[in-house]
């Protein structure tokens, strides 16, 4: 109605008949409609607000609205948006050794003998998986859960129930070892264990490990594996980075002549740590059943590198030995994708959807307690 | 009672979905909402489905019970509980009235709830027909979450080698039938006689985050003697 009415008034000025303008105007608003979807396809950072059935379009296009994830490539990749982006510079560290090393030791390397050519392919071959498993940590689902499935009532603004903000205990097969369940007041769920609320993602994710500020993503029970893999081939591309380097300076009389080489082998002595402290982290916590955020808890959040990774008394998840522990924990099932970002199966319903953080909540008289509940 | 048992050492198990409420209306006068004594709190036992869009016609009609997780068999995959809810070591109990869900006062937009821990399920299942449809959920379960299983050890090594572009192919290539099998076996009881003639589903545990298995059941209505 508006453009009919604007191209009659512009029907007179300009010689132009109202069906072309329309026809124009309509042209112009499906490029641009084009346009606009090529370019969420692309990148997705705000969600679409509006969700009805008949708007039945992948999830990608509603996340955003509740987490702050942006979607890349239509929800094929994920990062965490408003961050600083050190995956970008992780993703650089990644890059930089490979090119200089294509550029300046390849063909010195291959050019020899035989030993030094499989020496080389396995530095690109680990370097890959390095650059695949990081690209998997930083992009992939880390197990977030659904939000809004365990709504109270519907009255009084969703109000939450009193009960629900106590934790609640609950019996395992462990005589003195209980279950501690909470109900995560924004995502509006009664939170399966060991998982917990990120507050930068702006969502519960199953198995939390921790937020990675250098994946910017957080680990999950979906991602881990891609997380340990990505600690182990970044610690050996280092490795193979130092001794393909040192062999071309060891075959080179004058040192002055490789300076590349021996950058290289700086560069690796000074990636090569990070990851492996971290990989090593991850071996005595998974041994001793435990999760980053677990661990973290247990030490009361201080600085890590001065405690010990010791067993907890109480822990219910014990395994009875640091193999079977680690086992459990650094090989677990990834399982579905709770919120698959490409699918549609929560796009026909507005609930998965919607913030109900902001809405009404127990001002006073319930805040959160520690009461146990049995 | 659910506080009797803060005083032992052992917790016991209780749906912790469920909540009650003091400030509801009685079911003859639906709409005056009013405080009532502790001995005569209601106890939510359905929930709204959030399965549903909130402006459809099965969001009015339907409601849902929540059957919550169970940790005591084991903990390496989402058990749910076999017992039907309201009759949990430490559920609400009230007098004469066993496991039948009676109403007895209406909350949250007109739905009718009753004293005990009893769910309207209980109308359409018994604890037999229950435990039938679950065990083999929890089992399907235990098998999909199995860590040390070829299909979780090849699903890693080939997320290794193949730079992880095996994930993105695994679902055409070899998708893991476990969990697969889960979701066909549910929709083989939804279609089946017992849960038809009572318009009753199971959500997938799928969509719920295999935090609750939840029921679509029809709203329980309101007693007609009461108006």
């Amino acid at each position: 109605m508006k453009i009919r009415r604007k191209s009659s008034r512009y029907s007179d000025s300009v010689r132009s008949s109202k069906f072309d303008y329309e026809e124009e105007c309509s042209q112009e608003r499906r490029d641009k409609n084009w346009f606009h979807t090529l370019f969420r396809w692309i990148i997705t950072i705000n969600g679409d607000p509006i969700i009805n059935e008949t708007n039945n379009a992948r999830n990608y296009r509603y996340l955003p609205t509740t987490t702050n994830y942006i979607f890349f490539l239509g929800g094929r990749f994920r990062q965490v948006k408003d961050t600083q982006y050190l995956s970008l510079g992780v993703l650089l560290i990644i890059i930089i050794p490979m090119v200089l090393f294509s550029i300046f030791e390849t063909g010195k390397l291959w050019h020899t003998e035989k030993g030094y050519k499989l020496l080389v392919i396995w530095f690109y071959y680990i370097w890959a998986i390095c650059l695949g498993s990081f690209i998997k940590t930083a992009t992939s689902d880390p197990g977030v859960l659904p939000r809004n499935v365990h709504l109270g009532s519907v009255q009084r603004n969703f109000q939450i129930p009193q009960e629900y903000y106590n934790q609640i205990t609950l019996p395992t097969f462990h005589t003195d070892c209980n279950i501690v369940l909470k109900y995560c007041k924004t995502c509006r769920i009664w939170r399966p264990p060991r998982s917990s609320h990120c507050s930068i993602c702006e969502t519960c994710v199953l198995m939390h490990d921790h937020h990675c500020v250098w994946v910017n993503n957080c680990v999950g029970q979906r991602n881990y594996r891609y997380f340990l893999t990505f600690l182990t081939s970044s610690t050996l591309t280092s490795i193979f980075l130092i001794v393909n380097a040192a062999i071309d300076v060891a075959r080179t009389p004058d040192v002055t002549d490789t300076p590349v080489a021996v950058l290289l082998i700086v560069y690796g002595f000074l990636t090569i740590w990070y990851p492996m402290i971290l990989l090593m982290y991850h071996v005595f916590m998974t041994g001793t059943q435990q999760t980053t955020r677990e661990y973290l808890k247990q030490i009361g959040f201080k600085n890590p590198v001065f405690h010990k990774i010791k067993r907890r008394p109480d822990n219910p998840f014990e395994r009875g030995g640091f193999f079977k522990n680690m086992g459990s924990l650094m090989l677990q099932v990834r399982g579905n994708a709770l919120v698959s970002a490409r699918h549609r199966d929560h796009a026909g319903t507005d609930w998965t959807h919607m913030d109900l953080s902001t809405s009404f909540q127990m001002v006073s008289g319930h805040p959160e307690s520690n009461e146990t509940a049995a | 009672m659910a506080e009797d048992q803060t005083m032992n050492e052992k917790p016991l198990f209780f749906n912790y979905h469920e909540f009650t409420e003091r400030f509801y209306a009685d079911l003859d006068s639906p709409n005056e909402l009013k405080e009532h004594d502790e001995d005569h709190s209601i106890s939510i036992t359905h929930f709204p489905n959030v399965y549903v869009s909130r402006d459809s016609v099965r969001f009015a009609d339907t409601r849902i019970v929540r059957v919550p997780r169970r940790f005591e068999a084991r903990l390496d995959a989402p058990q749910f509980s076999e017992i039907l809810p309201g009759s949990e070591p430490a559920a609400y109990t009230a007098n004469d009235e066993g496991m039948n869900f009676v109403p007895h006062g209406v909350f949250d937009g007109g739905q009718v709830f009753g004293y005990s821990s009893v769910s309207p399920l209980s109308m359409y299942l018994s604890q037999e027909q229950f435990e039938g449809i679950i065990k083999p959920i929890n089992e399907k379960l235990i098998k999909g979450y199995k860590v040390y299983t070829w299909y979780n050890i090849m699903d890693i090594l080939f997320g290794i080698l193949s730079m992880g572009i095996w994930s993105w192919l695994s679902k055409y290539i070899y998708p893991n039938r476990t969990l697969i099998d889960l979701e066909d076996y549910i929709k083989d009881v939804n279609e089946s006689p017992l849960l038809q003639e009572h318009s009753i589903r199971i959500i997938s545990p799928k969509r719920s985050g295999y935090m609750s298995l939840d029921f679509e059941i029809p709203r329980p209505k309101l007693p007609t003697n009461s108006r």
